[in-house]
């Protein structure tokens, strides 16, 4: 795997690049892993969708990208270039200047982001007067339009966090986020709060805003059945790497590692016959003591000898990214 | 037909919202009806706000319900009221909740818990017996080997294992009925499927019968024997769940299925996408609930609360336009 870090190998058509990002969180019992070496581009415009299951370190990335991270988790090699910037080791008021301007982050849980004792229109506005815009009425102007996008009525500028149902709060979050129409939109599950009705719709309202402004997006998901028809490409966390890294479409229709095979094949299916499902027993790994080979191997129905002892690299086969052995020969990718 | 194990009849449920002087009162569960037999699994199916986990605390005697009546093999539940029987009825009638992370209490073992139910429930028990009882459930919930499980601390445990002892725990009550609330929604994925295959292993082994109650209509289908959908405090369809889903009657369980993501079929983004919400159910007057979000609602549909009306045989829909034959298609 290349480890240039420089922003000169930046191709014309990239928003964001991530190399060997690694985070790990500095415990007293000791050092986890959470993300372990990630490499990612984005191209402008694009939909990215990060899948894993709980603890794989897919928000962990999310807030690494995001510079979000907190004490004890800490950014410990690897770079993360935006817009041609590396913004790992940016203080926080050069971070502050890209944030909500040109990077903006929608969280999970709409009502714990959204601030309970400010209308919505004040937190709007707020966010625009941190970004040196004064006049009331431009204000005002943006905050109804950015509403309107996410399909609100603007009369609830009014309104309260608790005064708005779930799926509307979720949509005032993303209204926020479109206020400067920033070039990349993170998301960190932001429809898991939501039923599956509300889901949906906020899935295509995002789809909708994205193909209008055309920003880039990371979306982060337990969901994998949520992205298929949204992302165009997709990555599958798992034990803080990447398991599988490719098009939406092909890691759906032919998954080549046997997690991924065994993530899809734990979604019952509303259409087709009836089928016995296994799932994916076992439970993901623990970090702070990490297996010596493939991480995946004591719960893999496909386990071979070397897979205990030595840890797989990413092999590139058909453009899709896998690290498992049983891709190996397709020569190493560049992930 | 014979008595079901459990069935209700009319049931509601109102609370009243605002202030102290508030005259204002929310419907929750409105004239529910619903039957379920034994050894079977029923899933109760709708939004948020759809009065299912209402339904569920009624059946529990979590609330006492407005109106209507709860009949449990054949018996009046209103007529439950000493210690002893409404121990007893909790002990036929347990429940599993939603939060793996929230229902057990941090410092005590696992055991604790299943050790206290068995004494509460069953005193004949000897501690030795009480024991033995415990790694039996701990074993069929899959919790194996059973005595090393017991002595774990919940913050030792995954969710699905913490989900697998809130079912042991139910089992240990040699119970008729589990009333299991959303039971897998907090877990992960790939952790899931071992649930509700537990919770169908469970009805072909131990003869309990489920009520699964959820909002994610696929995993209904995978376990459940017969469906019911909810809306807004009201019925609006039920019947053995492939018939249903097979044939949807009632708009808003077509609106369910369309909403469903299923990474094996095509993308079908509709400029129709629904947008709506289901209301709060504030002193409604009469009219059908869903007609706000129906694109095939009629005037009747304003003016009379739709009842549930049988279609097909074990079939019914609560909808004025449904109809036992015609393609009603209100969402694709």
């Amino acid at each position: 795997m290349p480890d240039d870090s420089s922003p000169a190998g930046l191709a014309a058509g990239t928003v964001l690049e991530v190399r060997d990002l690694s985070v790990s969180y500095f415990m007293e019992g000791g050092t986890i892993l959470a993300v372990d070496r990630v490499s990612l581009d984005l191209a402008p415009g694009e939909f990215l969708g990060i899948v894993g299951e709980s603890g794989c370190g897919k928000s962990t990335l999310l807030f690494a990208i995001a510079q979000l991270l907190v004490s004890p988790a800490e950014i410990t090699s690897g770079s993360v270039i935006f817009k041609g910037r590396n913004m790992v080791g940016l203080t926080d008021k050069e971070l502050s200047a890209v944030r909500w301007r040109d990077l903006s982050v929608v969280m999970q849980s709409a009502m714990n982001a959204l601030n309970p004792v400010k209308s919505i229109g004040a937190q709007f506005s707020d966010a625009m007067r941190a970004h040196g815009v004064a006049s009331k009425g431009e204000i005002a102007e943006r905050s109804a339009e950015v509403l309107k996008m996410v399909g609100i009525d603007p009369v609830h500028l009014k309104s309260y966090p608790h005064q708005l149902s779930g799926g509307m709060r979720q949509r005032s979050m993303i209204a926020m986020a479109m206020l400067f129409t920033p070039e990349l939109v993170i998301m960190d599950e932001p429809t898991s709060a939501l039923d599956v009705v509300a889901q949906r719709s906020l899935m295509v309202q995002i789809k909708e805003l994205q193909e209008q402004l055309g920003f880039a997006i990371i979306f982060v998901t337990h969901d994998m059945s949520l992205v298929s028809h949204f992302s165009d490409r997709l990555m599958v966390m798992y034990g803080g790497v990447v398991a599988e890294f490719g098009a939406t479409r092909q890691v759906f229709d032919s998954p080549l590692h046997p997690y991924s095979i065994g993530l899809l094949e734990a979604f019952p299916s509303i259409r087709g016959p009836r089928v016995p499902l296994t799932g994916i027993p076992g439970s993901p790994p623990n970090l702070a003591a990490i297996p010596p080979g493939c991480r995946f191997a004591p719960r893999c129905p496909k386990v071979m000898a070397r897979c205990e002892v030595e840890p797989p690299d990413l092999y590139q086969v058909d453009g899709t990214l896998v690290r498992c052995f049983l891709h190996d020969g397709g020569g190493p990718g560049d992930g | 037909m014979a008595e079901p194990l459990l069935r209700t009849e009319g049931l509601t449920k109102h609370f009243k919202v605002g202030g102290a002087t508030s005259r204002r009162t929310l419907y929750a569960v409105e004239d529910v009806g619903l039957a379920i037999g034994e050894h079977e699994i029923v899933a109760l199916a709708g939004e948020s706000g759809s009065g299912k986990s209402t339904v569920a605390r009624l059946l529990a005697k979590l609330y006492q319900p407005t109106a209507g009546e709860i009949y449990f093999q054949g018996k009046p539940l209103s007529g439950v009221r000493g210690r002893r029987d409404v121990l007893r009825y909790r002990g036929d009638v347990p429940m599993v909740f939603q939060d793996p992370f929230a229902s057990f209490n941090p410092v005590f073992r696992v055991s604790h818990g299943v050790m206290r139910c068995l004494k509460l429930h069953r005193p004949d028990l000897s501690a030795q017996q009480r024991r033995e009882e415990a790694e039996k459930v701990f074993t069929a919930v899959g919790l194996t080997p059973a005595s090393d499980v017991l002595q774990r601390f919940p913050h030792e445990l995954s969710g699905g294992q913490r989900q697998r002892v809130g079912f042991a725990q139910a089992l240990a009550l040699r119970p008729k009925l589990i009333l299991a609330d959303e039971p897998v929604s907090m877990l992960d994925v790939s952790i899931r499927i071992g649930l509700l295959n537990l919770m169908a292993s469970l009805r072909d082994t131990q003869g309990v019968s489920i009520l699964y109650i959820t909002h994610d209509i696929a995993s209904a289908r995978y376990v459940a024997d017969r469906l019911i959908v909810m809306y807004a405090g009201h019925i609006a369809e039920t019947g053995p769940t492939e018939e249903v889903l097979s044939r949807p009657r009632h708009p808003y369980t077509q609106l369910l299925l369309s909403a469903v993501p299923d990474p094996r079929a095509p993308l079908t983004i509709g400029a129709e996408t629904d947008r709506g919400e289901p209301p709060r159910v504030i002193d409604p007057a009469p009219g059908c609930l869903f007609r706000w979000r129906c694109p095939l609602a009629i005037d009747e549909c304003a003016k009379v609360t739709p009842p549930l009306r049988e279609l097909l045989p074990e079939h019914s829909a609560a909808c004025h336009v449904a109809r036992a034959d015609a393609e009603t298609k209100a969402f694709q």
